[in-house]
């Protein structure tokens, strides 16, 4: 069981340094800017400003007729929606990436998991934004409770609750493990998300992709740019994201195991170290041993300098005088010796 | 975590263990009592708060036109504290180490948990949702559909004990767990409160052609007790093993 398979260090499914995709990875951001530079300007320019298919009818929105005023804020619709669809492709991948890492428990797919999250959470954040204006200026509230808002404001708050879950753990292996969990259990109200608007018909939001969309060529062509080159940007980002964290996680790889390798170096110092000290107070009862030679030739053993050490250098060398002959014997003897003299 | 089934081997059924393990969990509820007391309690005061916030309210208006989501938010409240506790004494005294070492399956583990939960869930709604219509609703015209809330309360019990035993499996050693369980948990278990909050109202209020609504949203309800409990009991194993 997964129990006692630790977390790989990233293998084989890590990012490739400068392979095809890295080096598409700049081209698809040039790409997608483009595209929604295009969709911008042409949504301005060419897009008429007729009834959109946000509004097919006039309607009164607090107690003012829906005008061209209330029709330029339909503007919003042609980013707005890439944005959106953005952002639920992405935290697929980060859902899809979560179970590769509950299946191979590959720390890689952990890595690009969290990207993906990441980058989710700016694009959600850029829907809410965005959304919010819409609300304000079309339906002339900042916000309603309604079905798709709800359940969208619901998956930026699991969005965030998946970065508070792995802020509070510590253990890496288990951080990435109940992350995958949460990102799987999270993804679940994408979809719903996605779908509130046809399974609660009454919702004020459109149904916006069906093929009966009505949309005329003029205002689809400038919506389908924006969501090629929304999703061009979200794929680069995504991949900018991954090499940022993976270069951190590298770092951080690096930093553990130089710290592992200071650890060791400073335990072999200190090993060092001590074994000098060793030998330095080999040394100095060496050098105290002979002055006492010095003093009483025939001392010889160093059981005499342990004595003298012992009782003081005054005694010992009377010690020594007197009790030169015992001094062959054992230490203990010469000690006792020393005391009665 | 597949048993052995070599020649020889007395193999215990899951039905078995999992029995064992719910027996576990009630015996030891009923010797300490835990649980129980500090959800009914808690429950008491988030009823004590509802008649201060509607105190100025008085008879005039209908609280019966928003009855079902007050009724709902103390479910939800009250089950975030039982969750929170129902694995304290698990890692307290060791168990879950105990029962992760012992060959039992973590669907089993899972199943046994959620169920316990649920009961304690249950019991804890026998006495809080009578002393809530008693409150709140003693004064009230209650509609002859009143009845029909019950088939949400159970579905909603039941997917509540159902995530909320994996996410408070996962929240048990965290920093703050707390906190961490609530923010996990109220935005997972949304949609299921908003499909359970529609039914309760249209239950309660009862007028004539809004039972669509009824239906549709226990659909809802029951179709998110059936994939988050499907997804719960799948990726549990993961949550588990450490």
């Amino acid at each position: 069981m997964a129990a006692d398979s630790p977390v790989r260090a990233s293998s084989g499914g890590s990012p490739a340094r400068g392979g095809l995709i890295d080096r598409l990875t700049f081209a698809a951001l040039v790409l997608g800017v483009l595209l929604t530079a295009i969709d911008v300007v042409w949504t301005f320019t060419l897009a008429p400003m007729v009834q959109g298919a946000e509004l097919s009818e006039p309607a009164i929105i607090g107690g003012t007729q829906v005008t061209t005023k209330l029709l330029l804020s339909q503007k919003i619709f042609y980013l707005h929606v890439p944005v959106a669809v953005a952002s639920f492709v992405v935290m697929f991948f980060a859902a899809l990436w979560a179970v590769r890492f509950l299946m191979t428990k590959d720390r890689a797919f952990d890595l690009r998991s969290k990207t993906a999250m990441e980058v989710t959470l700016a694009f959600i954040v850029a829907t809410m934004i965005s959304g919010d204006l819409w609300t304000r200026f079309e339906w002339g509230v900042w916000w309603v409770w309604e079905p798709r808002l709800t359940t969208y404001f619901i998956l930026m708050l699991l969005v965030i609750g998946y970065f508070i879950l792995r802020n509070a753990l510590d253990d890496p292996e288990r951080r990435a493990r109940f992350c995958a969990v949460f990102c799987v259990v999270a993804f679940i109200d994408a979809p719903i998300s996605f779908m509130i608007t046809r399974l609660v018909p009454s919702s004020i939001h459109p149904v916006v992709f069906r093929t009966d969309s009505g949309l005329p060529p003029m205002m689809l062509i400038p919506f389908l740019l924006g969501l090629f080159g929304m999703l061009f940007i979200a794929f680069a980002l995504t991949r900018l994201a991954l090499r940022i964290n993976a270069d951190a996680q590298e770092v951080e790889d690096l930093k553990e195991r130089l710290e592992e390798q200071d650890a060791w170096k400073s335990r072999a110092a200190a090993d060092a170290a001590f074994e000098r000290l060793r030998a330095g107070a080999r040394e100095a009862v060496a050098a105290d041993e002979a002055p006492a030679r010095a003093d009483s030739p025939d001392a010889s053993t160093t059981g005499a300098a342990t004595g003298a050490a012992a009782d003081g250098a005054g005694v010992s060398t009377t010690a020594h005088a007197e009790v030169a002959p015992a001094d062959s014997e054992s230490p203990d003897t010469h000690l006792d010796s020393s005391q009665e003299a | 975590m597949a048993q052995d089934s070599k020649p020889g081997t007395m193999r215990v059924s899951s039905w078995r263990q999992y029995r064992a393990l719910l027996l576990k969990d009630l015996r030891q509820e009923v010797r300490t009592r835990e649980m129980l007391t500090s959800m009914v309690v808690y429950a008491l005061l988030v009823l004590t708060i509802y008649g201060a916030a509607l105190a100025q309210v008085g008879d005039r208006v209908e609280v019966v036109s928003f009855a079902g989501g007050l009724l709902w938010a103390l479910i939800i409240f009250t089950s975030l504290l039982g969750l929170n506790r129902s694995f304290s004494h698990e890692t307290e005294s060791g168990c879950l180490e105990g029962i992760l070492l012992a060959p039992v399956d973590r669907a089993v583990v899972f199943l046994a948990k959620a169920t316990s939960n649920l009961i304690f869930l249950a019991l804890v709604e026998l006495i809080t949702v009578p002393l809530f219509f008693l409150f709140f609703l003693s004064g009230a015209e209650l509609a002859s559909t009143t009845p029909m809330m019950l088939l949400p309360l159970v579905v909603g019990t039941i997917g509540v004990a159902g995530v909320g035993t994996l996410l408070s499996t996962m929240t048990i050693d965290t920093r703050g767990r707390d906190v961490l369980l609530a923010i996990l948990f109220i935005p997972v278990v949304f949609p299921l409160l908003y499909a359970c909050v529609s039914a309760t109202s249209v239950a309660l209020m009862g007028v004539e052609g809004t039972f669509g609504t009824f239906w549709t949203s226990l659909a809802l309800a029951g179709a998110y007790d059936v994939i988050m409990i499907a997804a719960a009991w799948g990726l549990y194993e993961f949550v588990v093993d450490a």
